[in-house]
């Protein structure tokens, strides 16, 4: 038997997506991703100056602002040929590292956590035996029965309030929750105190980015001005404070995230078998060690991995025509040679063409166009990318940091590298590279530390800042690997003002709808298979899309008062 | 704190709103903070202060540049908000709520209407209703700084 479900809106997600799936015999057999993003963006970049462009960007969502404007500035400096000094880099790092950290946390926790997490359950714990997993487990001092009794009382009083609020929307009770009471009770503790521990680390980006929460970033450089010294400049104290947030940063991750990833895990091993999807894996790369520029100096590596063979990773080149382009076949956009066409983000094109039935409707016409997410492709083929893909394609790298953490997680779990082509595998990914950019910052504090007790306290190169140093015409990509996957921004400018800016975003690759050859995109691909125990209750769907991340900011849907699907915009 | 997407026409009265108070001068009395698209970012402003004035856009029934002020005790007594965020406002007052952070809210909200273009030109009703909207605020700010009715 066949039967049509529809998730809309999927929850505890940023923006808007709706996922339908075909179910014959209680799996997964066909789905369909739509998804809304604020294409409109780079309507509103054409004709400023490329140097505004990391503040208007940096403001199209909450969750990772910065990675975009980072990702701007690294496209204007590509563009205009535009090194920055060391120390500037050094900087990036760190709020990357920030704003990372604090992401991955909040998503295992507050996003994802209540997929595998029965709170309810966790009311009828015994707190006693909550403290024995949690001394077993890792060396975090919280551990004590009464302190988890506590926690169990605010919860159950906070439940009992009828403000159900952020626990509102799970399937409590559902019989894919294997947890016992013990352990997601020592979930639901962690919880809170990741609730608290978010709120201190992102202070690191108000720090160097001297705004919260849209950090301040320029072309050329950082923004802020440091001196050790200095009492109106980013000093010793200041940095210290940095450093203590570092440190508890690594502290929290090592001692909580990832022993509660290693202590949920071996209850859904099964889920080590659910979800892969795509066999084709891209990352951009990020964490440059030296400059940004030479690709071999970073951390994450670049490349790409076909069909799953980790003994090839394939390079890739943003500039070249015939490998990133985006394709509308399925999207509702039009081009203007024709919406067969693929075109290359230097000459991307932003014209809405919305051919959807008017809503209210049941369904979504997938044989025409179904979403506002248009389809990138890598030389034409799927790519998937996020947390995943960059472990993947460090791994088969060579990365000596990035295999000996994938080696010691698959070995705590007794699993092979294929368990990581899996839900579960995605869900580890993102933990363990936690792991190594607590690391890296670290590390990268100490150099900067190093750079300015040597007397080398530059942060800006302004030498091609002004716009009569400027070609007439140029053009430049930048790259970053945001949280959730590969970022890009093209920019083509002009007489010194931006001709064309596009955005190729991470849920972008793994959202889009199915290319004009018909393959599916890394969500529709990952659903395929997937087991649903009760059509009236998806738990399993968002258990794989939410191990993607997924950020669909600004969308176009609005709700009514009672958070009811009220209406969907056409146009923008 | 205003907040809101200023890509968003309409939807970023609130960081307008704090822009136009710093120029004002507010600033030397009260810290002002553009919240912008901030979402869980914003968390620990909420526990760190006992007054919060929230200066936001919605989407009810009333028609663009109405303004109100509405002093919500629970996530669920804010209106809908412009933003489809799912991690938006209402997921961070019941996370500060789940956390015991209360800061006594003063929410001022202005009506915009449902079809915007994206854009930062605020739709004439909405630029018409902006200085309404100051007044509002700053009524607020005056009585929360007059000595008797500091605790």
């Amino acid at each position: 038997m066949v039967k049509r479900i529809v998730v809309d809106p999927v929850t505890r997600i940023e923006g808007h997506l709706r996922i339908e799936a075909e179910i014959t015999d209680g799996k997964i057999s066909d789905a369909w991703s739509s998804g809304t993003m604020v294409r409109g963006l780079e309507i509103i970049l054409k004709g400023r100056d490329p140097r505004d462009a990391w503040a208007l960007v940096g403001r199209v969502c909450g969750v990772c602002t910065s990675m975009h404007s980072l990702t701007s500035v690294r496209a204007v400096e590509n563009a205009l040929g535009i090194d920055i000094p060391p120390n500037a880099e050094l900087i990036r790092n760190l709020m990357f590292a920030a704003i990372y950290m604090q992401d991955h946390v909040v998503h295992f926790y507050h996003l994802h956590a209540l997929d595998w997490v029965d709170v309810v359950s966790a009311l009828s714990a015994d707190p006693k035996e909550t403290s024995e997993i949690q001394k077993k487990i890792s060396n975090w001092p919280k551990s004590s029965p009464r302190y988890f009794a506590d926690v169990q009382n605010r919860v159950k009083k906070f439940v009992q309030s009828g403000q159900l609020g952020v626990f509102a929307n799970g399937y409590w009770g559902h019989k894919a929750y294997k947890l016992p009471p013990a352990v997601n009770l020592l979930a639901v503790a962690h919880y809170l105190e990741a609730l608290e521990w978010q709120k201190e680390v992102v202070k690191i980006q108000a720090i160097f980015g001297g705004k919260h929460p849209h950090p301040n970033y320029v072309v050329g450089g950082m923004p802020c001005a440091i001196n050790l010294d200095e009492v109106n400049a980013i000093n010793m104290e200041r940095l210290n404070h940095v450093h203590s947030l570092l440190k508890d940063a690594k502290v929290f991750i090592d001692q909580v995230y990832i022993p509660d990833l290693l202590a949920v895990a071996p209850y859904y091993t099964d889920w080590a078998a659910i979800g892969g999807g795509l066999t084709n894996y891209m990352a951009y790369g990020d964490q440059p060690t030296g400059s940004y520029n030479d690709a071999s100096g970073l951390r994450l590596p670049r490349g790409v991995i076909l069909n799953r063979d980790l003994s090839q990773v394939h390079p890739v080149d943003p500039t070249n025509p015939q490998e990133i382009t985006e394709e509308i076949a399925h999207s509702w956009y039009s081009y203007q040679g024709g919406d067969d066409k693929a075109l290359h983000p230097y000459d991307g094109e932003t014209e809405f063409n919305y051919t959807g039935p008017q809503p209210p409707y049941e369904n979504l016409n997938v044989e025409g166009k179904y979403s506002w997410v248009k389809t990138p492709r890598w030389k034409g083929h799927a790519v998937e990318v996020g947390p995943l893909s960059r472990m993947l394609v460090g791994y088969a790298s060579g990365s000596h940091d990035i295999k000996e953490v994938v080696g010691m997680a698959l070995g705590k779990l007794g699993v092979g590298p294929e368990a990581l082509f899996s839900t579960l595998g995605r869900t580890a990914a993102r933990g363990l590279e936690s792991v190594l950019i607590a690391q890296w910052a670290l590390d990268d504090y100490a150099k900067l530390i190093g750079n300015l007790k040597s007397g080398d306290d530059r942060v800006h190169n302004s030498a091609k800042f002004k716009p009569e140093t400027w070609a007439s015409e140029a053009k430049g990509f930048g790259l970053s690997e945001a949280p959730r996957g590969a970022l890009a921004h093209w920019v083509r400018i002009k007489d010194h003002k931006i001709e064309n800016y596009q955005l190729v975003v991470p849920t972008t690759w793994n959202a889009s709808p199915r290319d004009a050859k018909d393959q599916r995109s890394a969500f529709e691909a990952s659903l395929i298979g997937t087991p649903v125990a009760n059509a009236d209750q998806p738990l399993e769907i968002i258990r794989t899309i939410h191990s993607f991340d997924p950020c669909l900011a600004c969308a176009v849907h609005l709700y009514d008062e009672k958070g009811e699907h009220k209406h969907q915009l056409n146009t923008f | 704190m205003g907040i809101g997407n200023i890509l968003l026409a309409d939807e970023g009265i609130g960081p307008k709103a704090v822009e136009l108070l710093e120029a004002k001068g507010w600033g030397a009395k009260v810290d002002l903070l553009d919240g912008g698209t901030g979402g869980f970012h914003l968390l620990g402003d909420l526990q760190d202060y006992r007054h919060l004035v929230l200066i936001d856009a919605t989407l009810d029934q009333n028609p663009p540049g109405f303004v109100r002020v509405i002093r919500p005790k629970f996530a669920q007594d804010y209106p809908p908000s412009l933003s489809a965020h799912d991690i938006g406002l209402k997921d961070l007052m019941d996370t500060a709520e789940l956390m015991g952070y209360k800061p006594d809210t003063h929410l001022v909200v202005m009506s915009v209407e449902l079809v915007q273009p994206v854009g930062m030109i605020f739709s004439p009703p909405v630029q018409a209703a902006m200085p309404q909207l100051l007044i509002e605020v700053e009524k607020i700010l005056a009585k929360l700084l007059a000595p008797a009715t500091v605790e």
